[in-house]
Parts: C-alpha cells; sequence; structure tokens
C-alpha cells in the first residue's frame, strides 16, 4: 500500500528535521516567527512560529478556535499580521497579497469548496496551472496531466457545480498542485469526505512533498489522516503554539492530550486497530 | 456524431452567433424600412451589450457606467469625421487637433475606441482595486461625470444642444460586419489566458487569489477592452444616428443594455447576442401592444420581462450555456423523438424515456 511507503519516507525525513532551529540545519525556505493576529482585543494568534520544509507534511492541529485558519491565511496574505514576520527564503514576504505570494510559491485551499462553480473541471485546474505556464496551451496539457495523475480525466469536461462533493475535494487539490507551488497550504481538504474518500485523498497528499518536491502544511480534525499523513505535527491552543513534535510525541504529550486529543485519539487508535 | 476539428469545435459558437444575427439581419429587408431600421438598432446593441459583457459577464462586476464610455465613442468619432469645413461654422471653438482632423469611418471607428479605451485606462488605475459592488457604483458616478462634461462642454461637444451633421456611415451591412467582428473579439478574449483567470475571479475572487489570479490586473484589462468594444460600437451608433445629444448614452440606454445582458444571461457570450436579438422581437410587440394601451408600454413590458428572469432565471435564459452545434441537435433530437415517443407509446414505453442531455446541451 502507497501509505506504508510514505511511511517509511516520514521516518527519514522526520529525522532530517528533528532540528529545525540547529545551526547546522539546512535554511528551511517557510518560515514565520513570532505571527500575532489580534482582532480588537481578541488574540486570535498570539506569537507563532512556523517553518515548513519541503519534502515533509506538517500537520496544523487544534480545538476550534484555536487560530488555525487564521494563522494560514496570515501566512498566505489573506490577513494582515499584526506582528511577526513571515519569510520565503531570504524573501521578507509579510503582508504581500495573496496572489503575489501564490505566484512566488505559496498557495492554499480553504476550508468550505470554493471550485469555480461555472467552469470545467479542466479550466479549474488550467487557471492555476497559467501560474507557471505562459500560455494556454501549455497550461492546458499540464492540467490535463495532472487530471490524469489524480484519475479524475473522466470528468474534465464537466462543470464544476455538477461534481459529488468527493469529486469537488479532489478537484481542489489538483487546482493547488497546478500552481507549482512549493508550499502547499491546506485547510481542511478531507472534511466531509466519508471514510474511503478520506483514505484515497491521504494517500495522495502523502504523495506529494516527494512526488512535487514541495513542503506541506495541513489543518485537519481528523486524527487518523494526520497521525498517517504528518511528519511533524503543530498543536495550537488560543492562539498559542502548546506541543511541536513528531506524529508520536505528540501522541505523548499530556498537555496536549489535557487541551485537545483525549478521547479522540483513542477513538482514532481503536479506528485503526480495526482497519489493519 | 459528426467528428469536429479541434478548432471548428472552438470557433463554432462565435460563428453560429454571427449567423444567427446575419440571418435576422438578411431577413429583415423583407418587412420593408422599418424592420429594416429595427435589425440595425438591433446589431448595434449587440455590440454594445457584447462590449458591456466582456467586462460584465466576464468579470461578474456589472458596470452601470459604461455608457460612459459609448458616448466618447460616438463623440470623438463623430468629430473626426465630420468635414472641416462644416466643424469651423458647427464648432468654432474647436481644438485646432480636432478641428483640423477628418477621417475615413473605419479609422475614425477605431480612433474612436482607442480614445474611450484611453478613458476606460485612466478610470481603471483607481477604480479597478475596489470590491465589487463599490466597482459596479463607481462606474455609476463615472457614468454621471461623463454626462455632465459632455452636456456642458459647448465648444466640443455643443452641450445639450444636439451635435449635428455627423456622417451617417453606419449602413446595415456597416452594422452586421461590426455586430460579427465584436463577437469574435470578445469571444477571443474569452477563451485566453485573461479572459480564463477573469472568469475564475467572477466565479471565486478569494479562490482565484489563493492560485495566483491578480484580480485587480485582469479586471483593469477588461475593463479597457471593454471601454475599446463600446467606443467603437458608440462611434457607429452615432453615425447611424447623425443627430445625438449626451441624453442619447444615459440611464434610458444604460438601462436597456443592461435589461438585454440579465434576459439573455450575463454567463455566456450566447446570453449576451441572444438577449439584445430578444429584445428587439419583444420591443416590436410591446410597440404594436402600444397603439392600443397607450404608451408605456415598452418600458414596463422590458422591466417585466426583466424581473421574471431575475425571480425564475436568474442567471438568464442560456444560464451560462453557450450556443453549439451538438445543443442545437440535442434540441432537434429531443423534438423528433418527443414526437416519435407519443407515436409509439403504446407499442413500446421504454423508448419515451428522454436522453439525458449533455452538460453543453444547457440547463440541468
Amino acid at each position: 500500500m502507497a501509505i506504508m511507503g510514505a511511511e517509511t519516507d516520514r521516518t527519514t525525513a522526520g529525522v532530517a528535521v528533528a532540528s529545525p532551529g540547529g545551526a547546522n540545519a539546512e535554511k528551511p525556505g517557510f518560515r514565520a516567527e513570532g505571527i500575532c493576529v489580534h482582532f480588537e482585543g481578541v488574540k486570535a494568534v498570539d506569537g507563532v512560529d512556523v517553518t515548513i520544509v519541503r519534502g515533509e507534511v506538517l500537520g496544523l492541529l487544534g480545538p476550534n478556535g484555536a487560530g488555525k485558519t487564521t494563522l494560514v491565511n496570515a501566512l498566505t496574505g489573506f490577513e494582515k499580521p499584526t506582528a511577526g514576520q513571515v519569510w520565503l527564503g531570504e524573501r521578507d514576504i509579510t503582508g504581500m497579497e495573496a496572489a503575489r505570494l501564490a505566484r512566488l510559491g505559496v498557495a492554499r485551499t480553504f476550508q468550505s469548496g470554493r471550485l469555480f462553480d461555472h467552469l470545467t473541471v479542466l479550466e479549474n485546474v488550467e487557471v492555476a496551472a497559467l501560474t507557471g505556464y505562459r500560455t494556454r496551451r501549455r497550461a492546458v496539457a499540464r492540467a490535463r496531466e495532472i487530471l490524469a495523475m489524480l484519475e479524475l480525466s473522466h470528468i474534465a469536461d464537466r462543470r464544476a457545480r455538477e461534481l459529488s462533493h468527493g469529486e469537488s475535494r479532489n478537484v481542489e487539490l489538483g487546482r493547488l498542485i497546478a500552481t507549482s507551488a512549493s508550499y502547499l497550504l491546506l485547510d481542511e481538504p478531507a472534511a466531509g469526505l466519508n471514510e474511503a474518500e478520506s483514505d484515497q485523498l491521504t494517500t495522495l497528499i502523502a504523495s506529494l512533498p516527494e512526488r512535487l518536491d514541495c513542503g506541506v502544511l495541513i489543518i485537519e480534525h481528523d486524527m487518523r489522516v494526520i497521525m498517517r499523513l504528518c511528519h511533524r505535527i503543530q498543536v495550537l491552543d488560543h492562539g498559542k503554539t502548546i506541543a511541536v513534535g513528531t506524529p508520536e510525541e505528540i501522541r505523548a504529550d499530556a498537555a496536549v492530550n489535557a487541551a485537545y486529543l483525549g478521547s479522540v485519539d483513542n477513538e482514532a487508535a481503536g479506528e485503526n486497530d480495526a482497519a489493519s | 456524431m459528426a467528428r469536429v476539428g479541434g478548432f471548428a469545435r472552438q470557433v463554432q459558437t462565435p460563428v453560429l452567433l454571427a449567423a444567427l444575427v446575419a440571418v435576422i439581419t438578411l431577413l429583415a429587408p423583407l418587412g420593408g424600412l422599418a424592420m429594416e431600421n429595427r435589425a440595425m438598432v438591433m446589431l448595434l446593441n449587440v455590440s454594445i451589450v457584447v462590449g458591456l459583457y466582456s467586462f460584465a459577464g466576464l468579470s461578474g462586476v456589472l458596470s452601470f457606467g459604461h455608457m460612459s464610455f459609448m458616448s466618447i465613442g460616438a463623440y470623438a468619432g463623430a468629430l473626426i469625421t465630420i468635414p472641416i469645413v462644416a466643424k469651423g461654422a458647427l464648432l468654432p471653438n474647436l481644438p485646432t487637433f480636432i478641428a483640423h482632423a477628418e477621417f475615413s469611418y473605419p479609422l475614425a471607428f477605431l480612433i474612436a475606441g482607442g480614445v474611450a479605451a484611453l478613458a476606460a485606462l485612466i478610470i481603471s488605475l483607481p477604480v479597478a482595486r475596489l470590491p465589487a459592488l463599490a466597482l459596479s457604483l463607481a462606474m455609476f458616478a463615472v457614468l454621471v461625470i461623463a454626462y455632465q462634461v459632455e452636456s456642458n462642454w459647448n465648444s466640443v461637444t455643443r452641450g445639450r444642444q444636439a451635435l449635428l451633421g455627423v456622417p451617417t456611415n453606419t449602413t446595415l451591412g456597416v452594422a452586421l460586419v461590426l455586430a460579427a467582428l465584436t463577437i469574435f473579439f470578445v469571444f477571443a478574449y474569452q477563451e485566453s489566458r485573461f479572459g480564463l483567470r477573469l472568469r475564475a475571479s467572477r466565479e471565486n475572487e478569494l479562490a482565484a487569489a489563493a492560485i495566483g489570479v491578480n484580480v485587480v490586473r485582469e479586471r483593469r484589462i477588461a475593463l479597457v477592452l471593454s471601454g475599446f468594444v463600446i467606443g467603437v460600437a458608440g462611434a457607429a451608433y452615432g453615425q447611424y444616428l447623425g443627430v445625438f445629444t449626451p441624453n442619447n448614452f444615459y440611464l434610458e440606454l444604460t438601462f436597456l443594455t443592461i435589461a438585454m445582458l440579465v434576459i439573455g444571461g450575463s454567463l455566456s457570450l450566447t446570453g449576451a447576442v441572444i438577449g439584445p436579438v430578444l429584445v428587439a422581437f419583444l420591443t416590436y410587440f410591446l410597440q404594436q401592444g402600444e397603439t392600443v394601451t397607450g404608451p408605456g408600454l415598452q418600458q414596463i413590458g422590458l422591466a417585466l420581462a426583466m424581473l421574471l428572469v431575475l425571480i425564475f432565471r436568474p442567471l438568464g435564459l442560456t444560464m451560462g450555456s453557450e450556443l453549439k452545434l451538438s445543443s442545437l441537435r440535442a434540441l432537434s433530437f429531443s423534438g423528433l423523438r418527443r414526437r416519435g415517443a407519443s407515436q409509439a407509446a403504446n407499442t413500446s414505453s421504454s423508448s419515451s424515456e428522454p436522453e439525458p442531455r449533455t452538460a453543453e446541451g444547457g440547463p440541468r
């Protein structure tokens, strides 16, 4: 199974980034320091550091209202951070507008599906491919490649509004891939999917870092998805980071368990046992 | 199914639309001069509404001010085609570079379009950054400003007095060629990478930005292009009228063209062409009715038609579908099948199930 392959990759990659702050560690491509987003006194995000490394999936975890989506908004140009800085390589990209960021290599999806309803599936993916390819001809070719890779070629000419929820979520991912961005930020990509669909999507996302040489940040509530997918997990609560570590470390972390995981984790573990 | 080549398949929509408009135009002279006149107005409206569509339809931002580009095109086109001698008498205080300019009409149309596009570019600099609703209203403000300037700039426009002596170069043939060219031009834009990005931003502005679409830039491009198209149409309209005032390009025309786009459907080029065509027929019947009911029926009927479309078919009659050979075939087949099915109903029930329509065949 593809998941197993991803799992072995994960351990090696996990070792490589075990000490991102270390002096000799390779300079990470995408990092944010001390990000704060305050809305009229409410500290939605309050001094969070994030690092996304190419070849790795970072899970962003936390209860509702912990500030996950706000943080992603601040990282992708949809929200101006009250304080803090975002770096892409050597470049300060704090507060840069979203479209420009996407062209520089930081693209995202949204919690609720946001396809271009009256465009075809092919056109949906093609718009994103235009970010990297100058002509429509080349963008179409790239879009077809991606649809083939995601096994979506058969719905290429359907309008997006005619798709099932599961299909839409896959097309959204295809659209994100088509941007050729180096850093992909996914906001609950598996929300609303049934177990089989969610498994399929997880497998696909797990393969992305290696296949596209990109870094992935994923917000996800489904523990099974997070534990299987992520090399590192960062847990937020009340706008602050309360833990960062490998899935095993997070599972063992008492603070996290107290704040969030608890019964959910046990449930997920039970499901995993049943599945295997 | 007949095989259509890739290129032919792509351009079938503008070809069919131009053909539709051409057939109506060629039949019109059979109805006498009055019908010919109606066909002329219809053709000019097609050019204007397709121009409006190239901004409002593709970007999803309705504009209440595009008729300002039409008036700019009409005045610019008129001022550079009225013979120099006539201008000396009519507008003695005209700036010299305009007073001494005299161009043949095809070139004058292009220059008029260029002037309108330039105006659109200047307006777009501050305005394209605005959010959608604010942009719609800002364009309305632009319309008011253009109207007031044209109404009071006596040395150039003759103000509220009519501009006279405009050569009437716009014949039925010229209007037909212009409508066809406009259809092809806007279709090419719609299918270009710029048009695709703009349509994506219409569907979802944030999602488009998240994958790298610079929405402001795409809207700016659309504003300039639509300004050009409508400017050319304005020049042609002016040279159909021969005499006009700023009132010809104000609220009434704004409402009329928006109604046409809404009725046809602003999500497809087909809607932008079908709207003016249908309204031409509707207007004809309403005017016939006015002989019985008295004046006002025409405007009320049109407004009612727009209301009904908004309530029962908010995406317009075409609902985003484009005219294609396959949709024509689907229509004729479903007609045949229905007839065949009713005949065969007694013998077999299995064949009466209607064929599911193809995705491009229209509404679901």
